[in-house]
């Protein structure tokens, strides 16, 4: 039987000894740095899958609510057409309408009436007062004009630029 | 004749060339292993992007490090749009609520005083409309020959009522020669919208 020398010993050990290095260093590691990129690159997209899908369903919502407003965007220019109508004094700021003064009651009326049937203004404030002493002038067959302290009737708009971003 | 070894006791040497051979061929199985790992890596890369499609774009098939820091950024930016629409709906929907509430308040009014003009007087003395407080009105309503019946005042409570609003009134009737004088005030609990 042949005997190993101590030099084919240390040669063998050294090729071992390279191999498992390389082994560590080039497939384990590269392994296990892989497995828990993979894992975490796992976890972010699930994470961001969902919040992806809330973030449409979120936005769907808005569309939504943009499109019905959108089909009702006239209403604050008919309100000015009302209010031109019956020469009334006021004045167009943006999306609002504001207006102060005195106005007959069958004109107030008229501008009542057309609130009633508006889905998208809003009245942001409204002071109203009798311009005569009540109730002494109930025997009047006139009904007094009304002092409008302050009207601002808004139209409601979502900010689309919140939806194109 | 006759073959003699003069070299037989001496030491066999390795020469640089087949040392670096045999190294390589030492490495053959880690690379072997190295290709397989990459491969697999590969793999899986495909199955997270059939999986999560709306994060498919952002994953490729190079570092993973990068990817995930792009994702990351992505959710946060993702996150902080849904916030913002979130808010902006629900602005949206006060608003719409705020909307119809205010309008119906001032709408009724116009409704109610067009169906009873005819019999009835309506004297609007004051009235107050603003977000974030309750609404007012303060009107007489006045009937001819002793009528009890005020339509106006009765009509506008119940369309306030069946529009959902928590109205408080005040009134006082007042007899006069030939008419019937209710004054009253009412109060719609807005302030929440």
């Amino acid at each position: 039987m042949r005997k190993i020398g101590i030099h084919r010993l240390w040669g063998i050990l050294i090729a071992l000894a390279i191999m498992i290095t390389a082994f560590i260093l080039f497939n384990l590691m590269t392994y296990l740095k892989m497995d828990k990129q993979v894992k975490e690159l796992e976890q972010v997209a699930q994470q961001y899958n969902s919040n992806y899908k809330v973030y449409l369903s979120t936005s769907n919502t808005l569309r939504g609510y943009n499109t019905k407003i959108s089909e009702k965007a006239n209403e604050l220019n008919e309100l000015e057409k009302l209010m031109q109508s019956t020469a009334l004094n006021y004045r167009k700021e943006g999306n609002k309408i504001i207006f102060s003064g005195i106005v007959n009651p069958g004109r107030f009326s008229q501008i009542l009436n057309y609130l009633s049937d508006a889905k998208t203004l809003k009245i942001n404030k409204l002071s109203t007062q009798s311009q005569s002493e009540l109730p002494l002038l109930i025997g009047d067959s006139e009904i007094p004009d009304m002092l409008i302290q302050e009207m601002e009737i808004e139209i409601i708009q979502i900010n689309e630029k919140i939806l194109e971003g | 004749m006759v073959n003699i070894n003069l070299y037989k006791k001496k030491k066999s040497k390795l020469k640089l060339t087949t040392v670096l051979f045999l190294i390589a061929i030492l490495l053959l199985p880690v690379l072997a292993l190295r290709v397989t790992i990459e491969t697999i890596k590969q793999s899986k890369l495909s199955d997270i992007r059939a999986e999560y499609q709306y994060a498919r774009s952002y994953i490729g098939t190079e570092d993973i490090e990068p990817m995930i820091n792009r994702i990351k950024a992505e959710n946060v930016k993702t996150v902080n749009k849904t916030a913002m629409i979130r808010v902006e709906t629900d602005r949206i929907k006060k608003d719409l609520i705020y909307a119809g509430r205010s309008t119906a308040f001032v709408g009724e009014m116009g409704i109610q005083y067009d169906r009873y003009k005819a019999n009835e007087k309506i004297f609007i003395e004051s009235m107050t409309v603003k977000r974030g407080q309750d609404f007012f009105v303060k009107y007489y309503n006045v009937t001819e020959n002793h009528q009890i019946d005020y339509g106006f005042s009765e009509g506008l409570k119940k369309a306030y009522q069946s529009s959902g609003m928590l109205i408080t009134d005040k009134k006082v009737t007042i007899d006069f020669m030939l008419v019937n004088i209710l004054q009253e005030e009412l109060t719609a609990k807005t302030a929440k919208y």
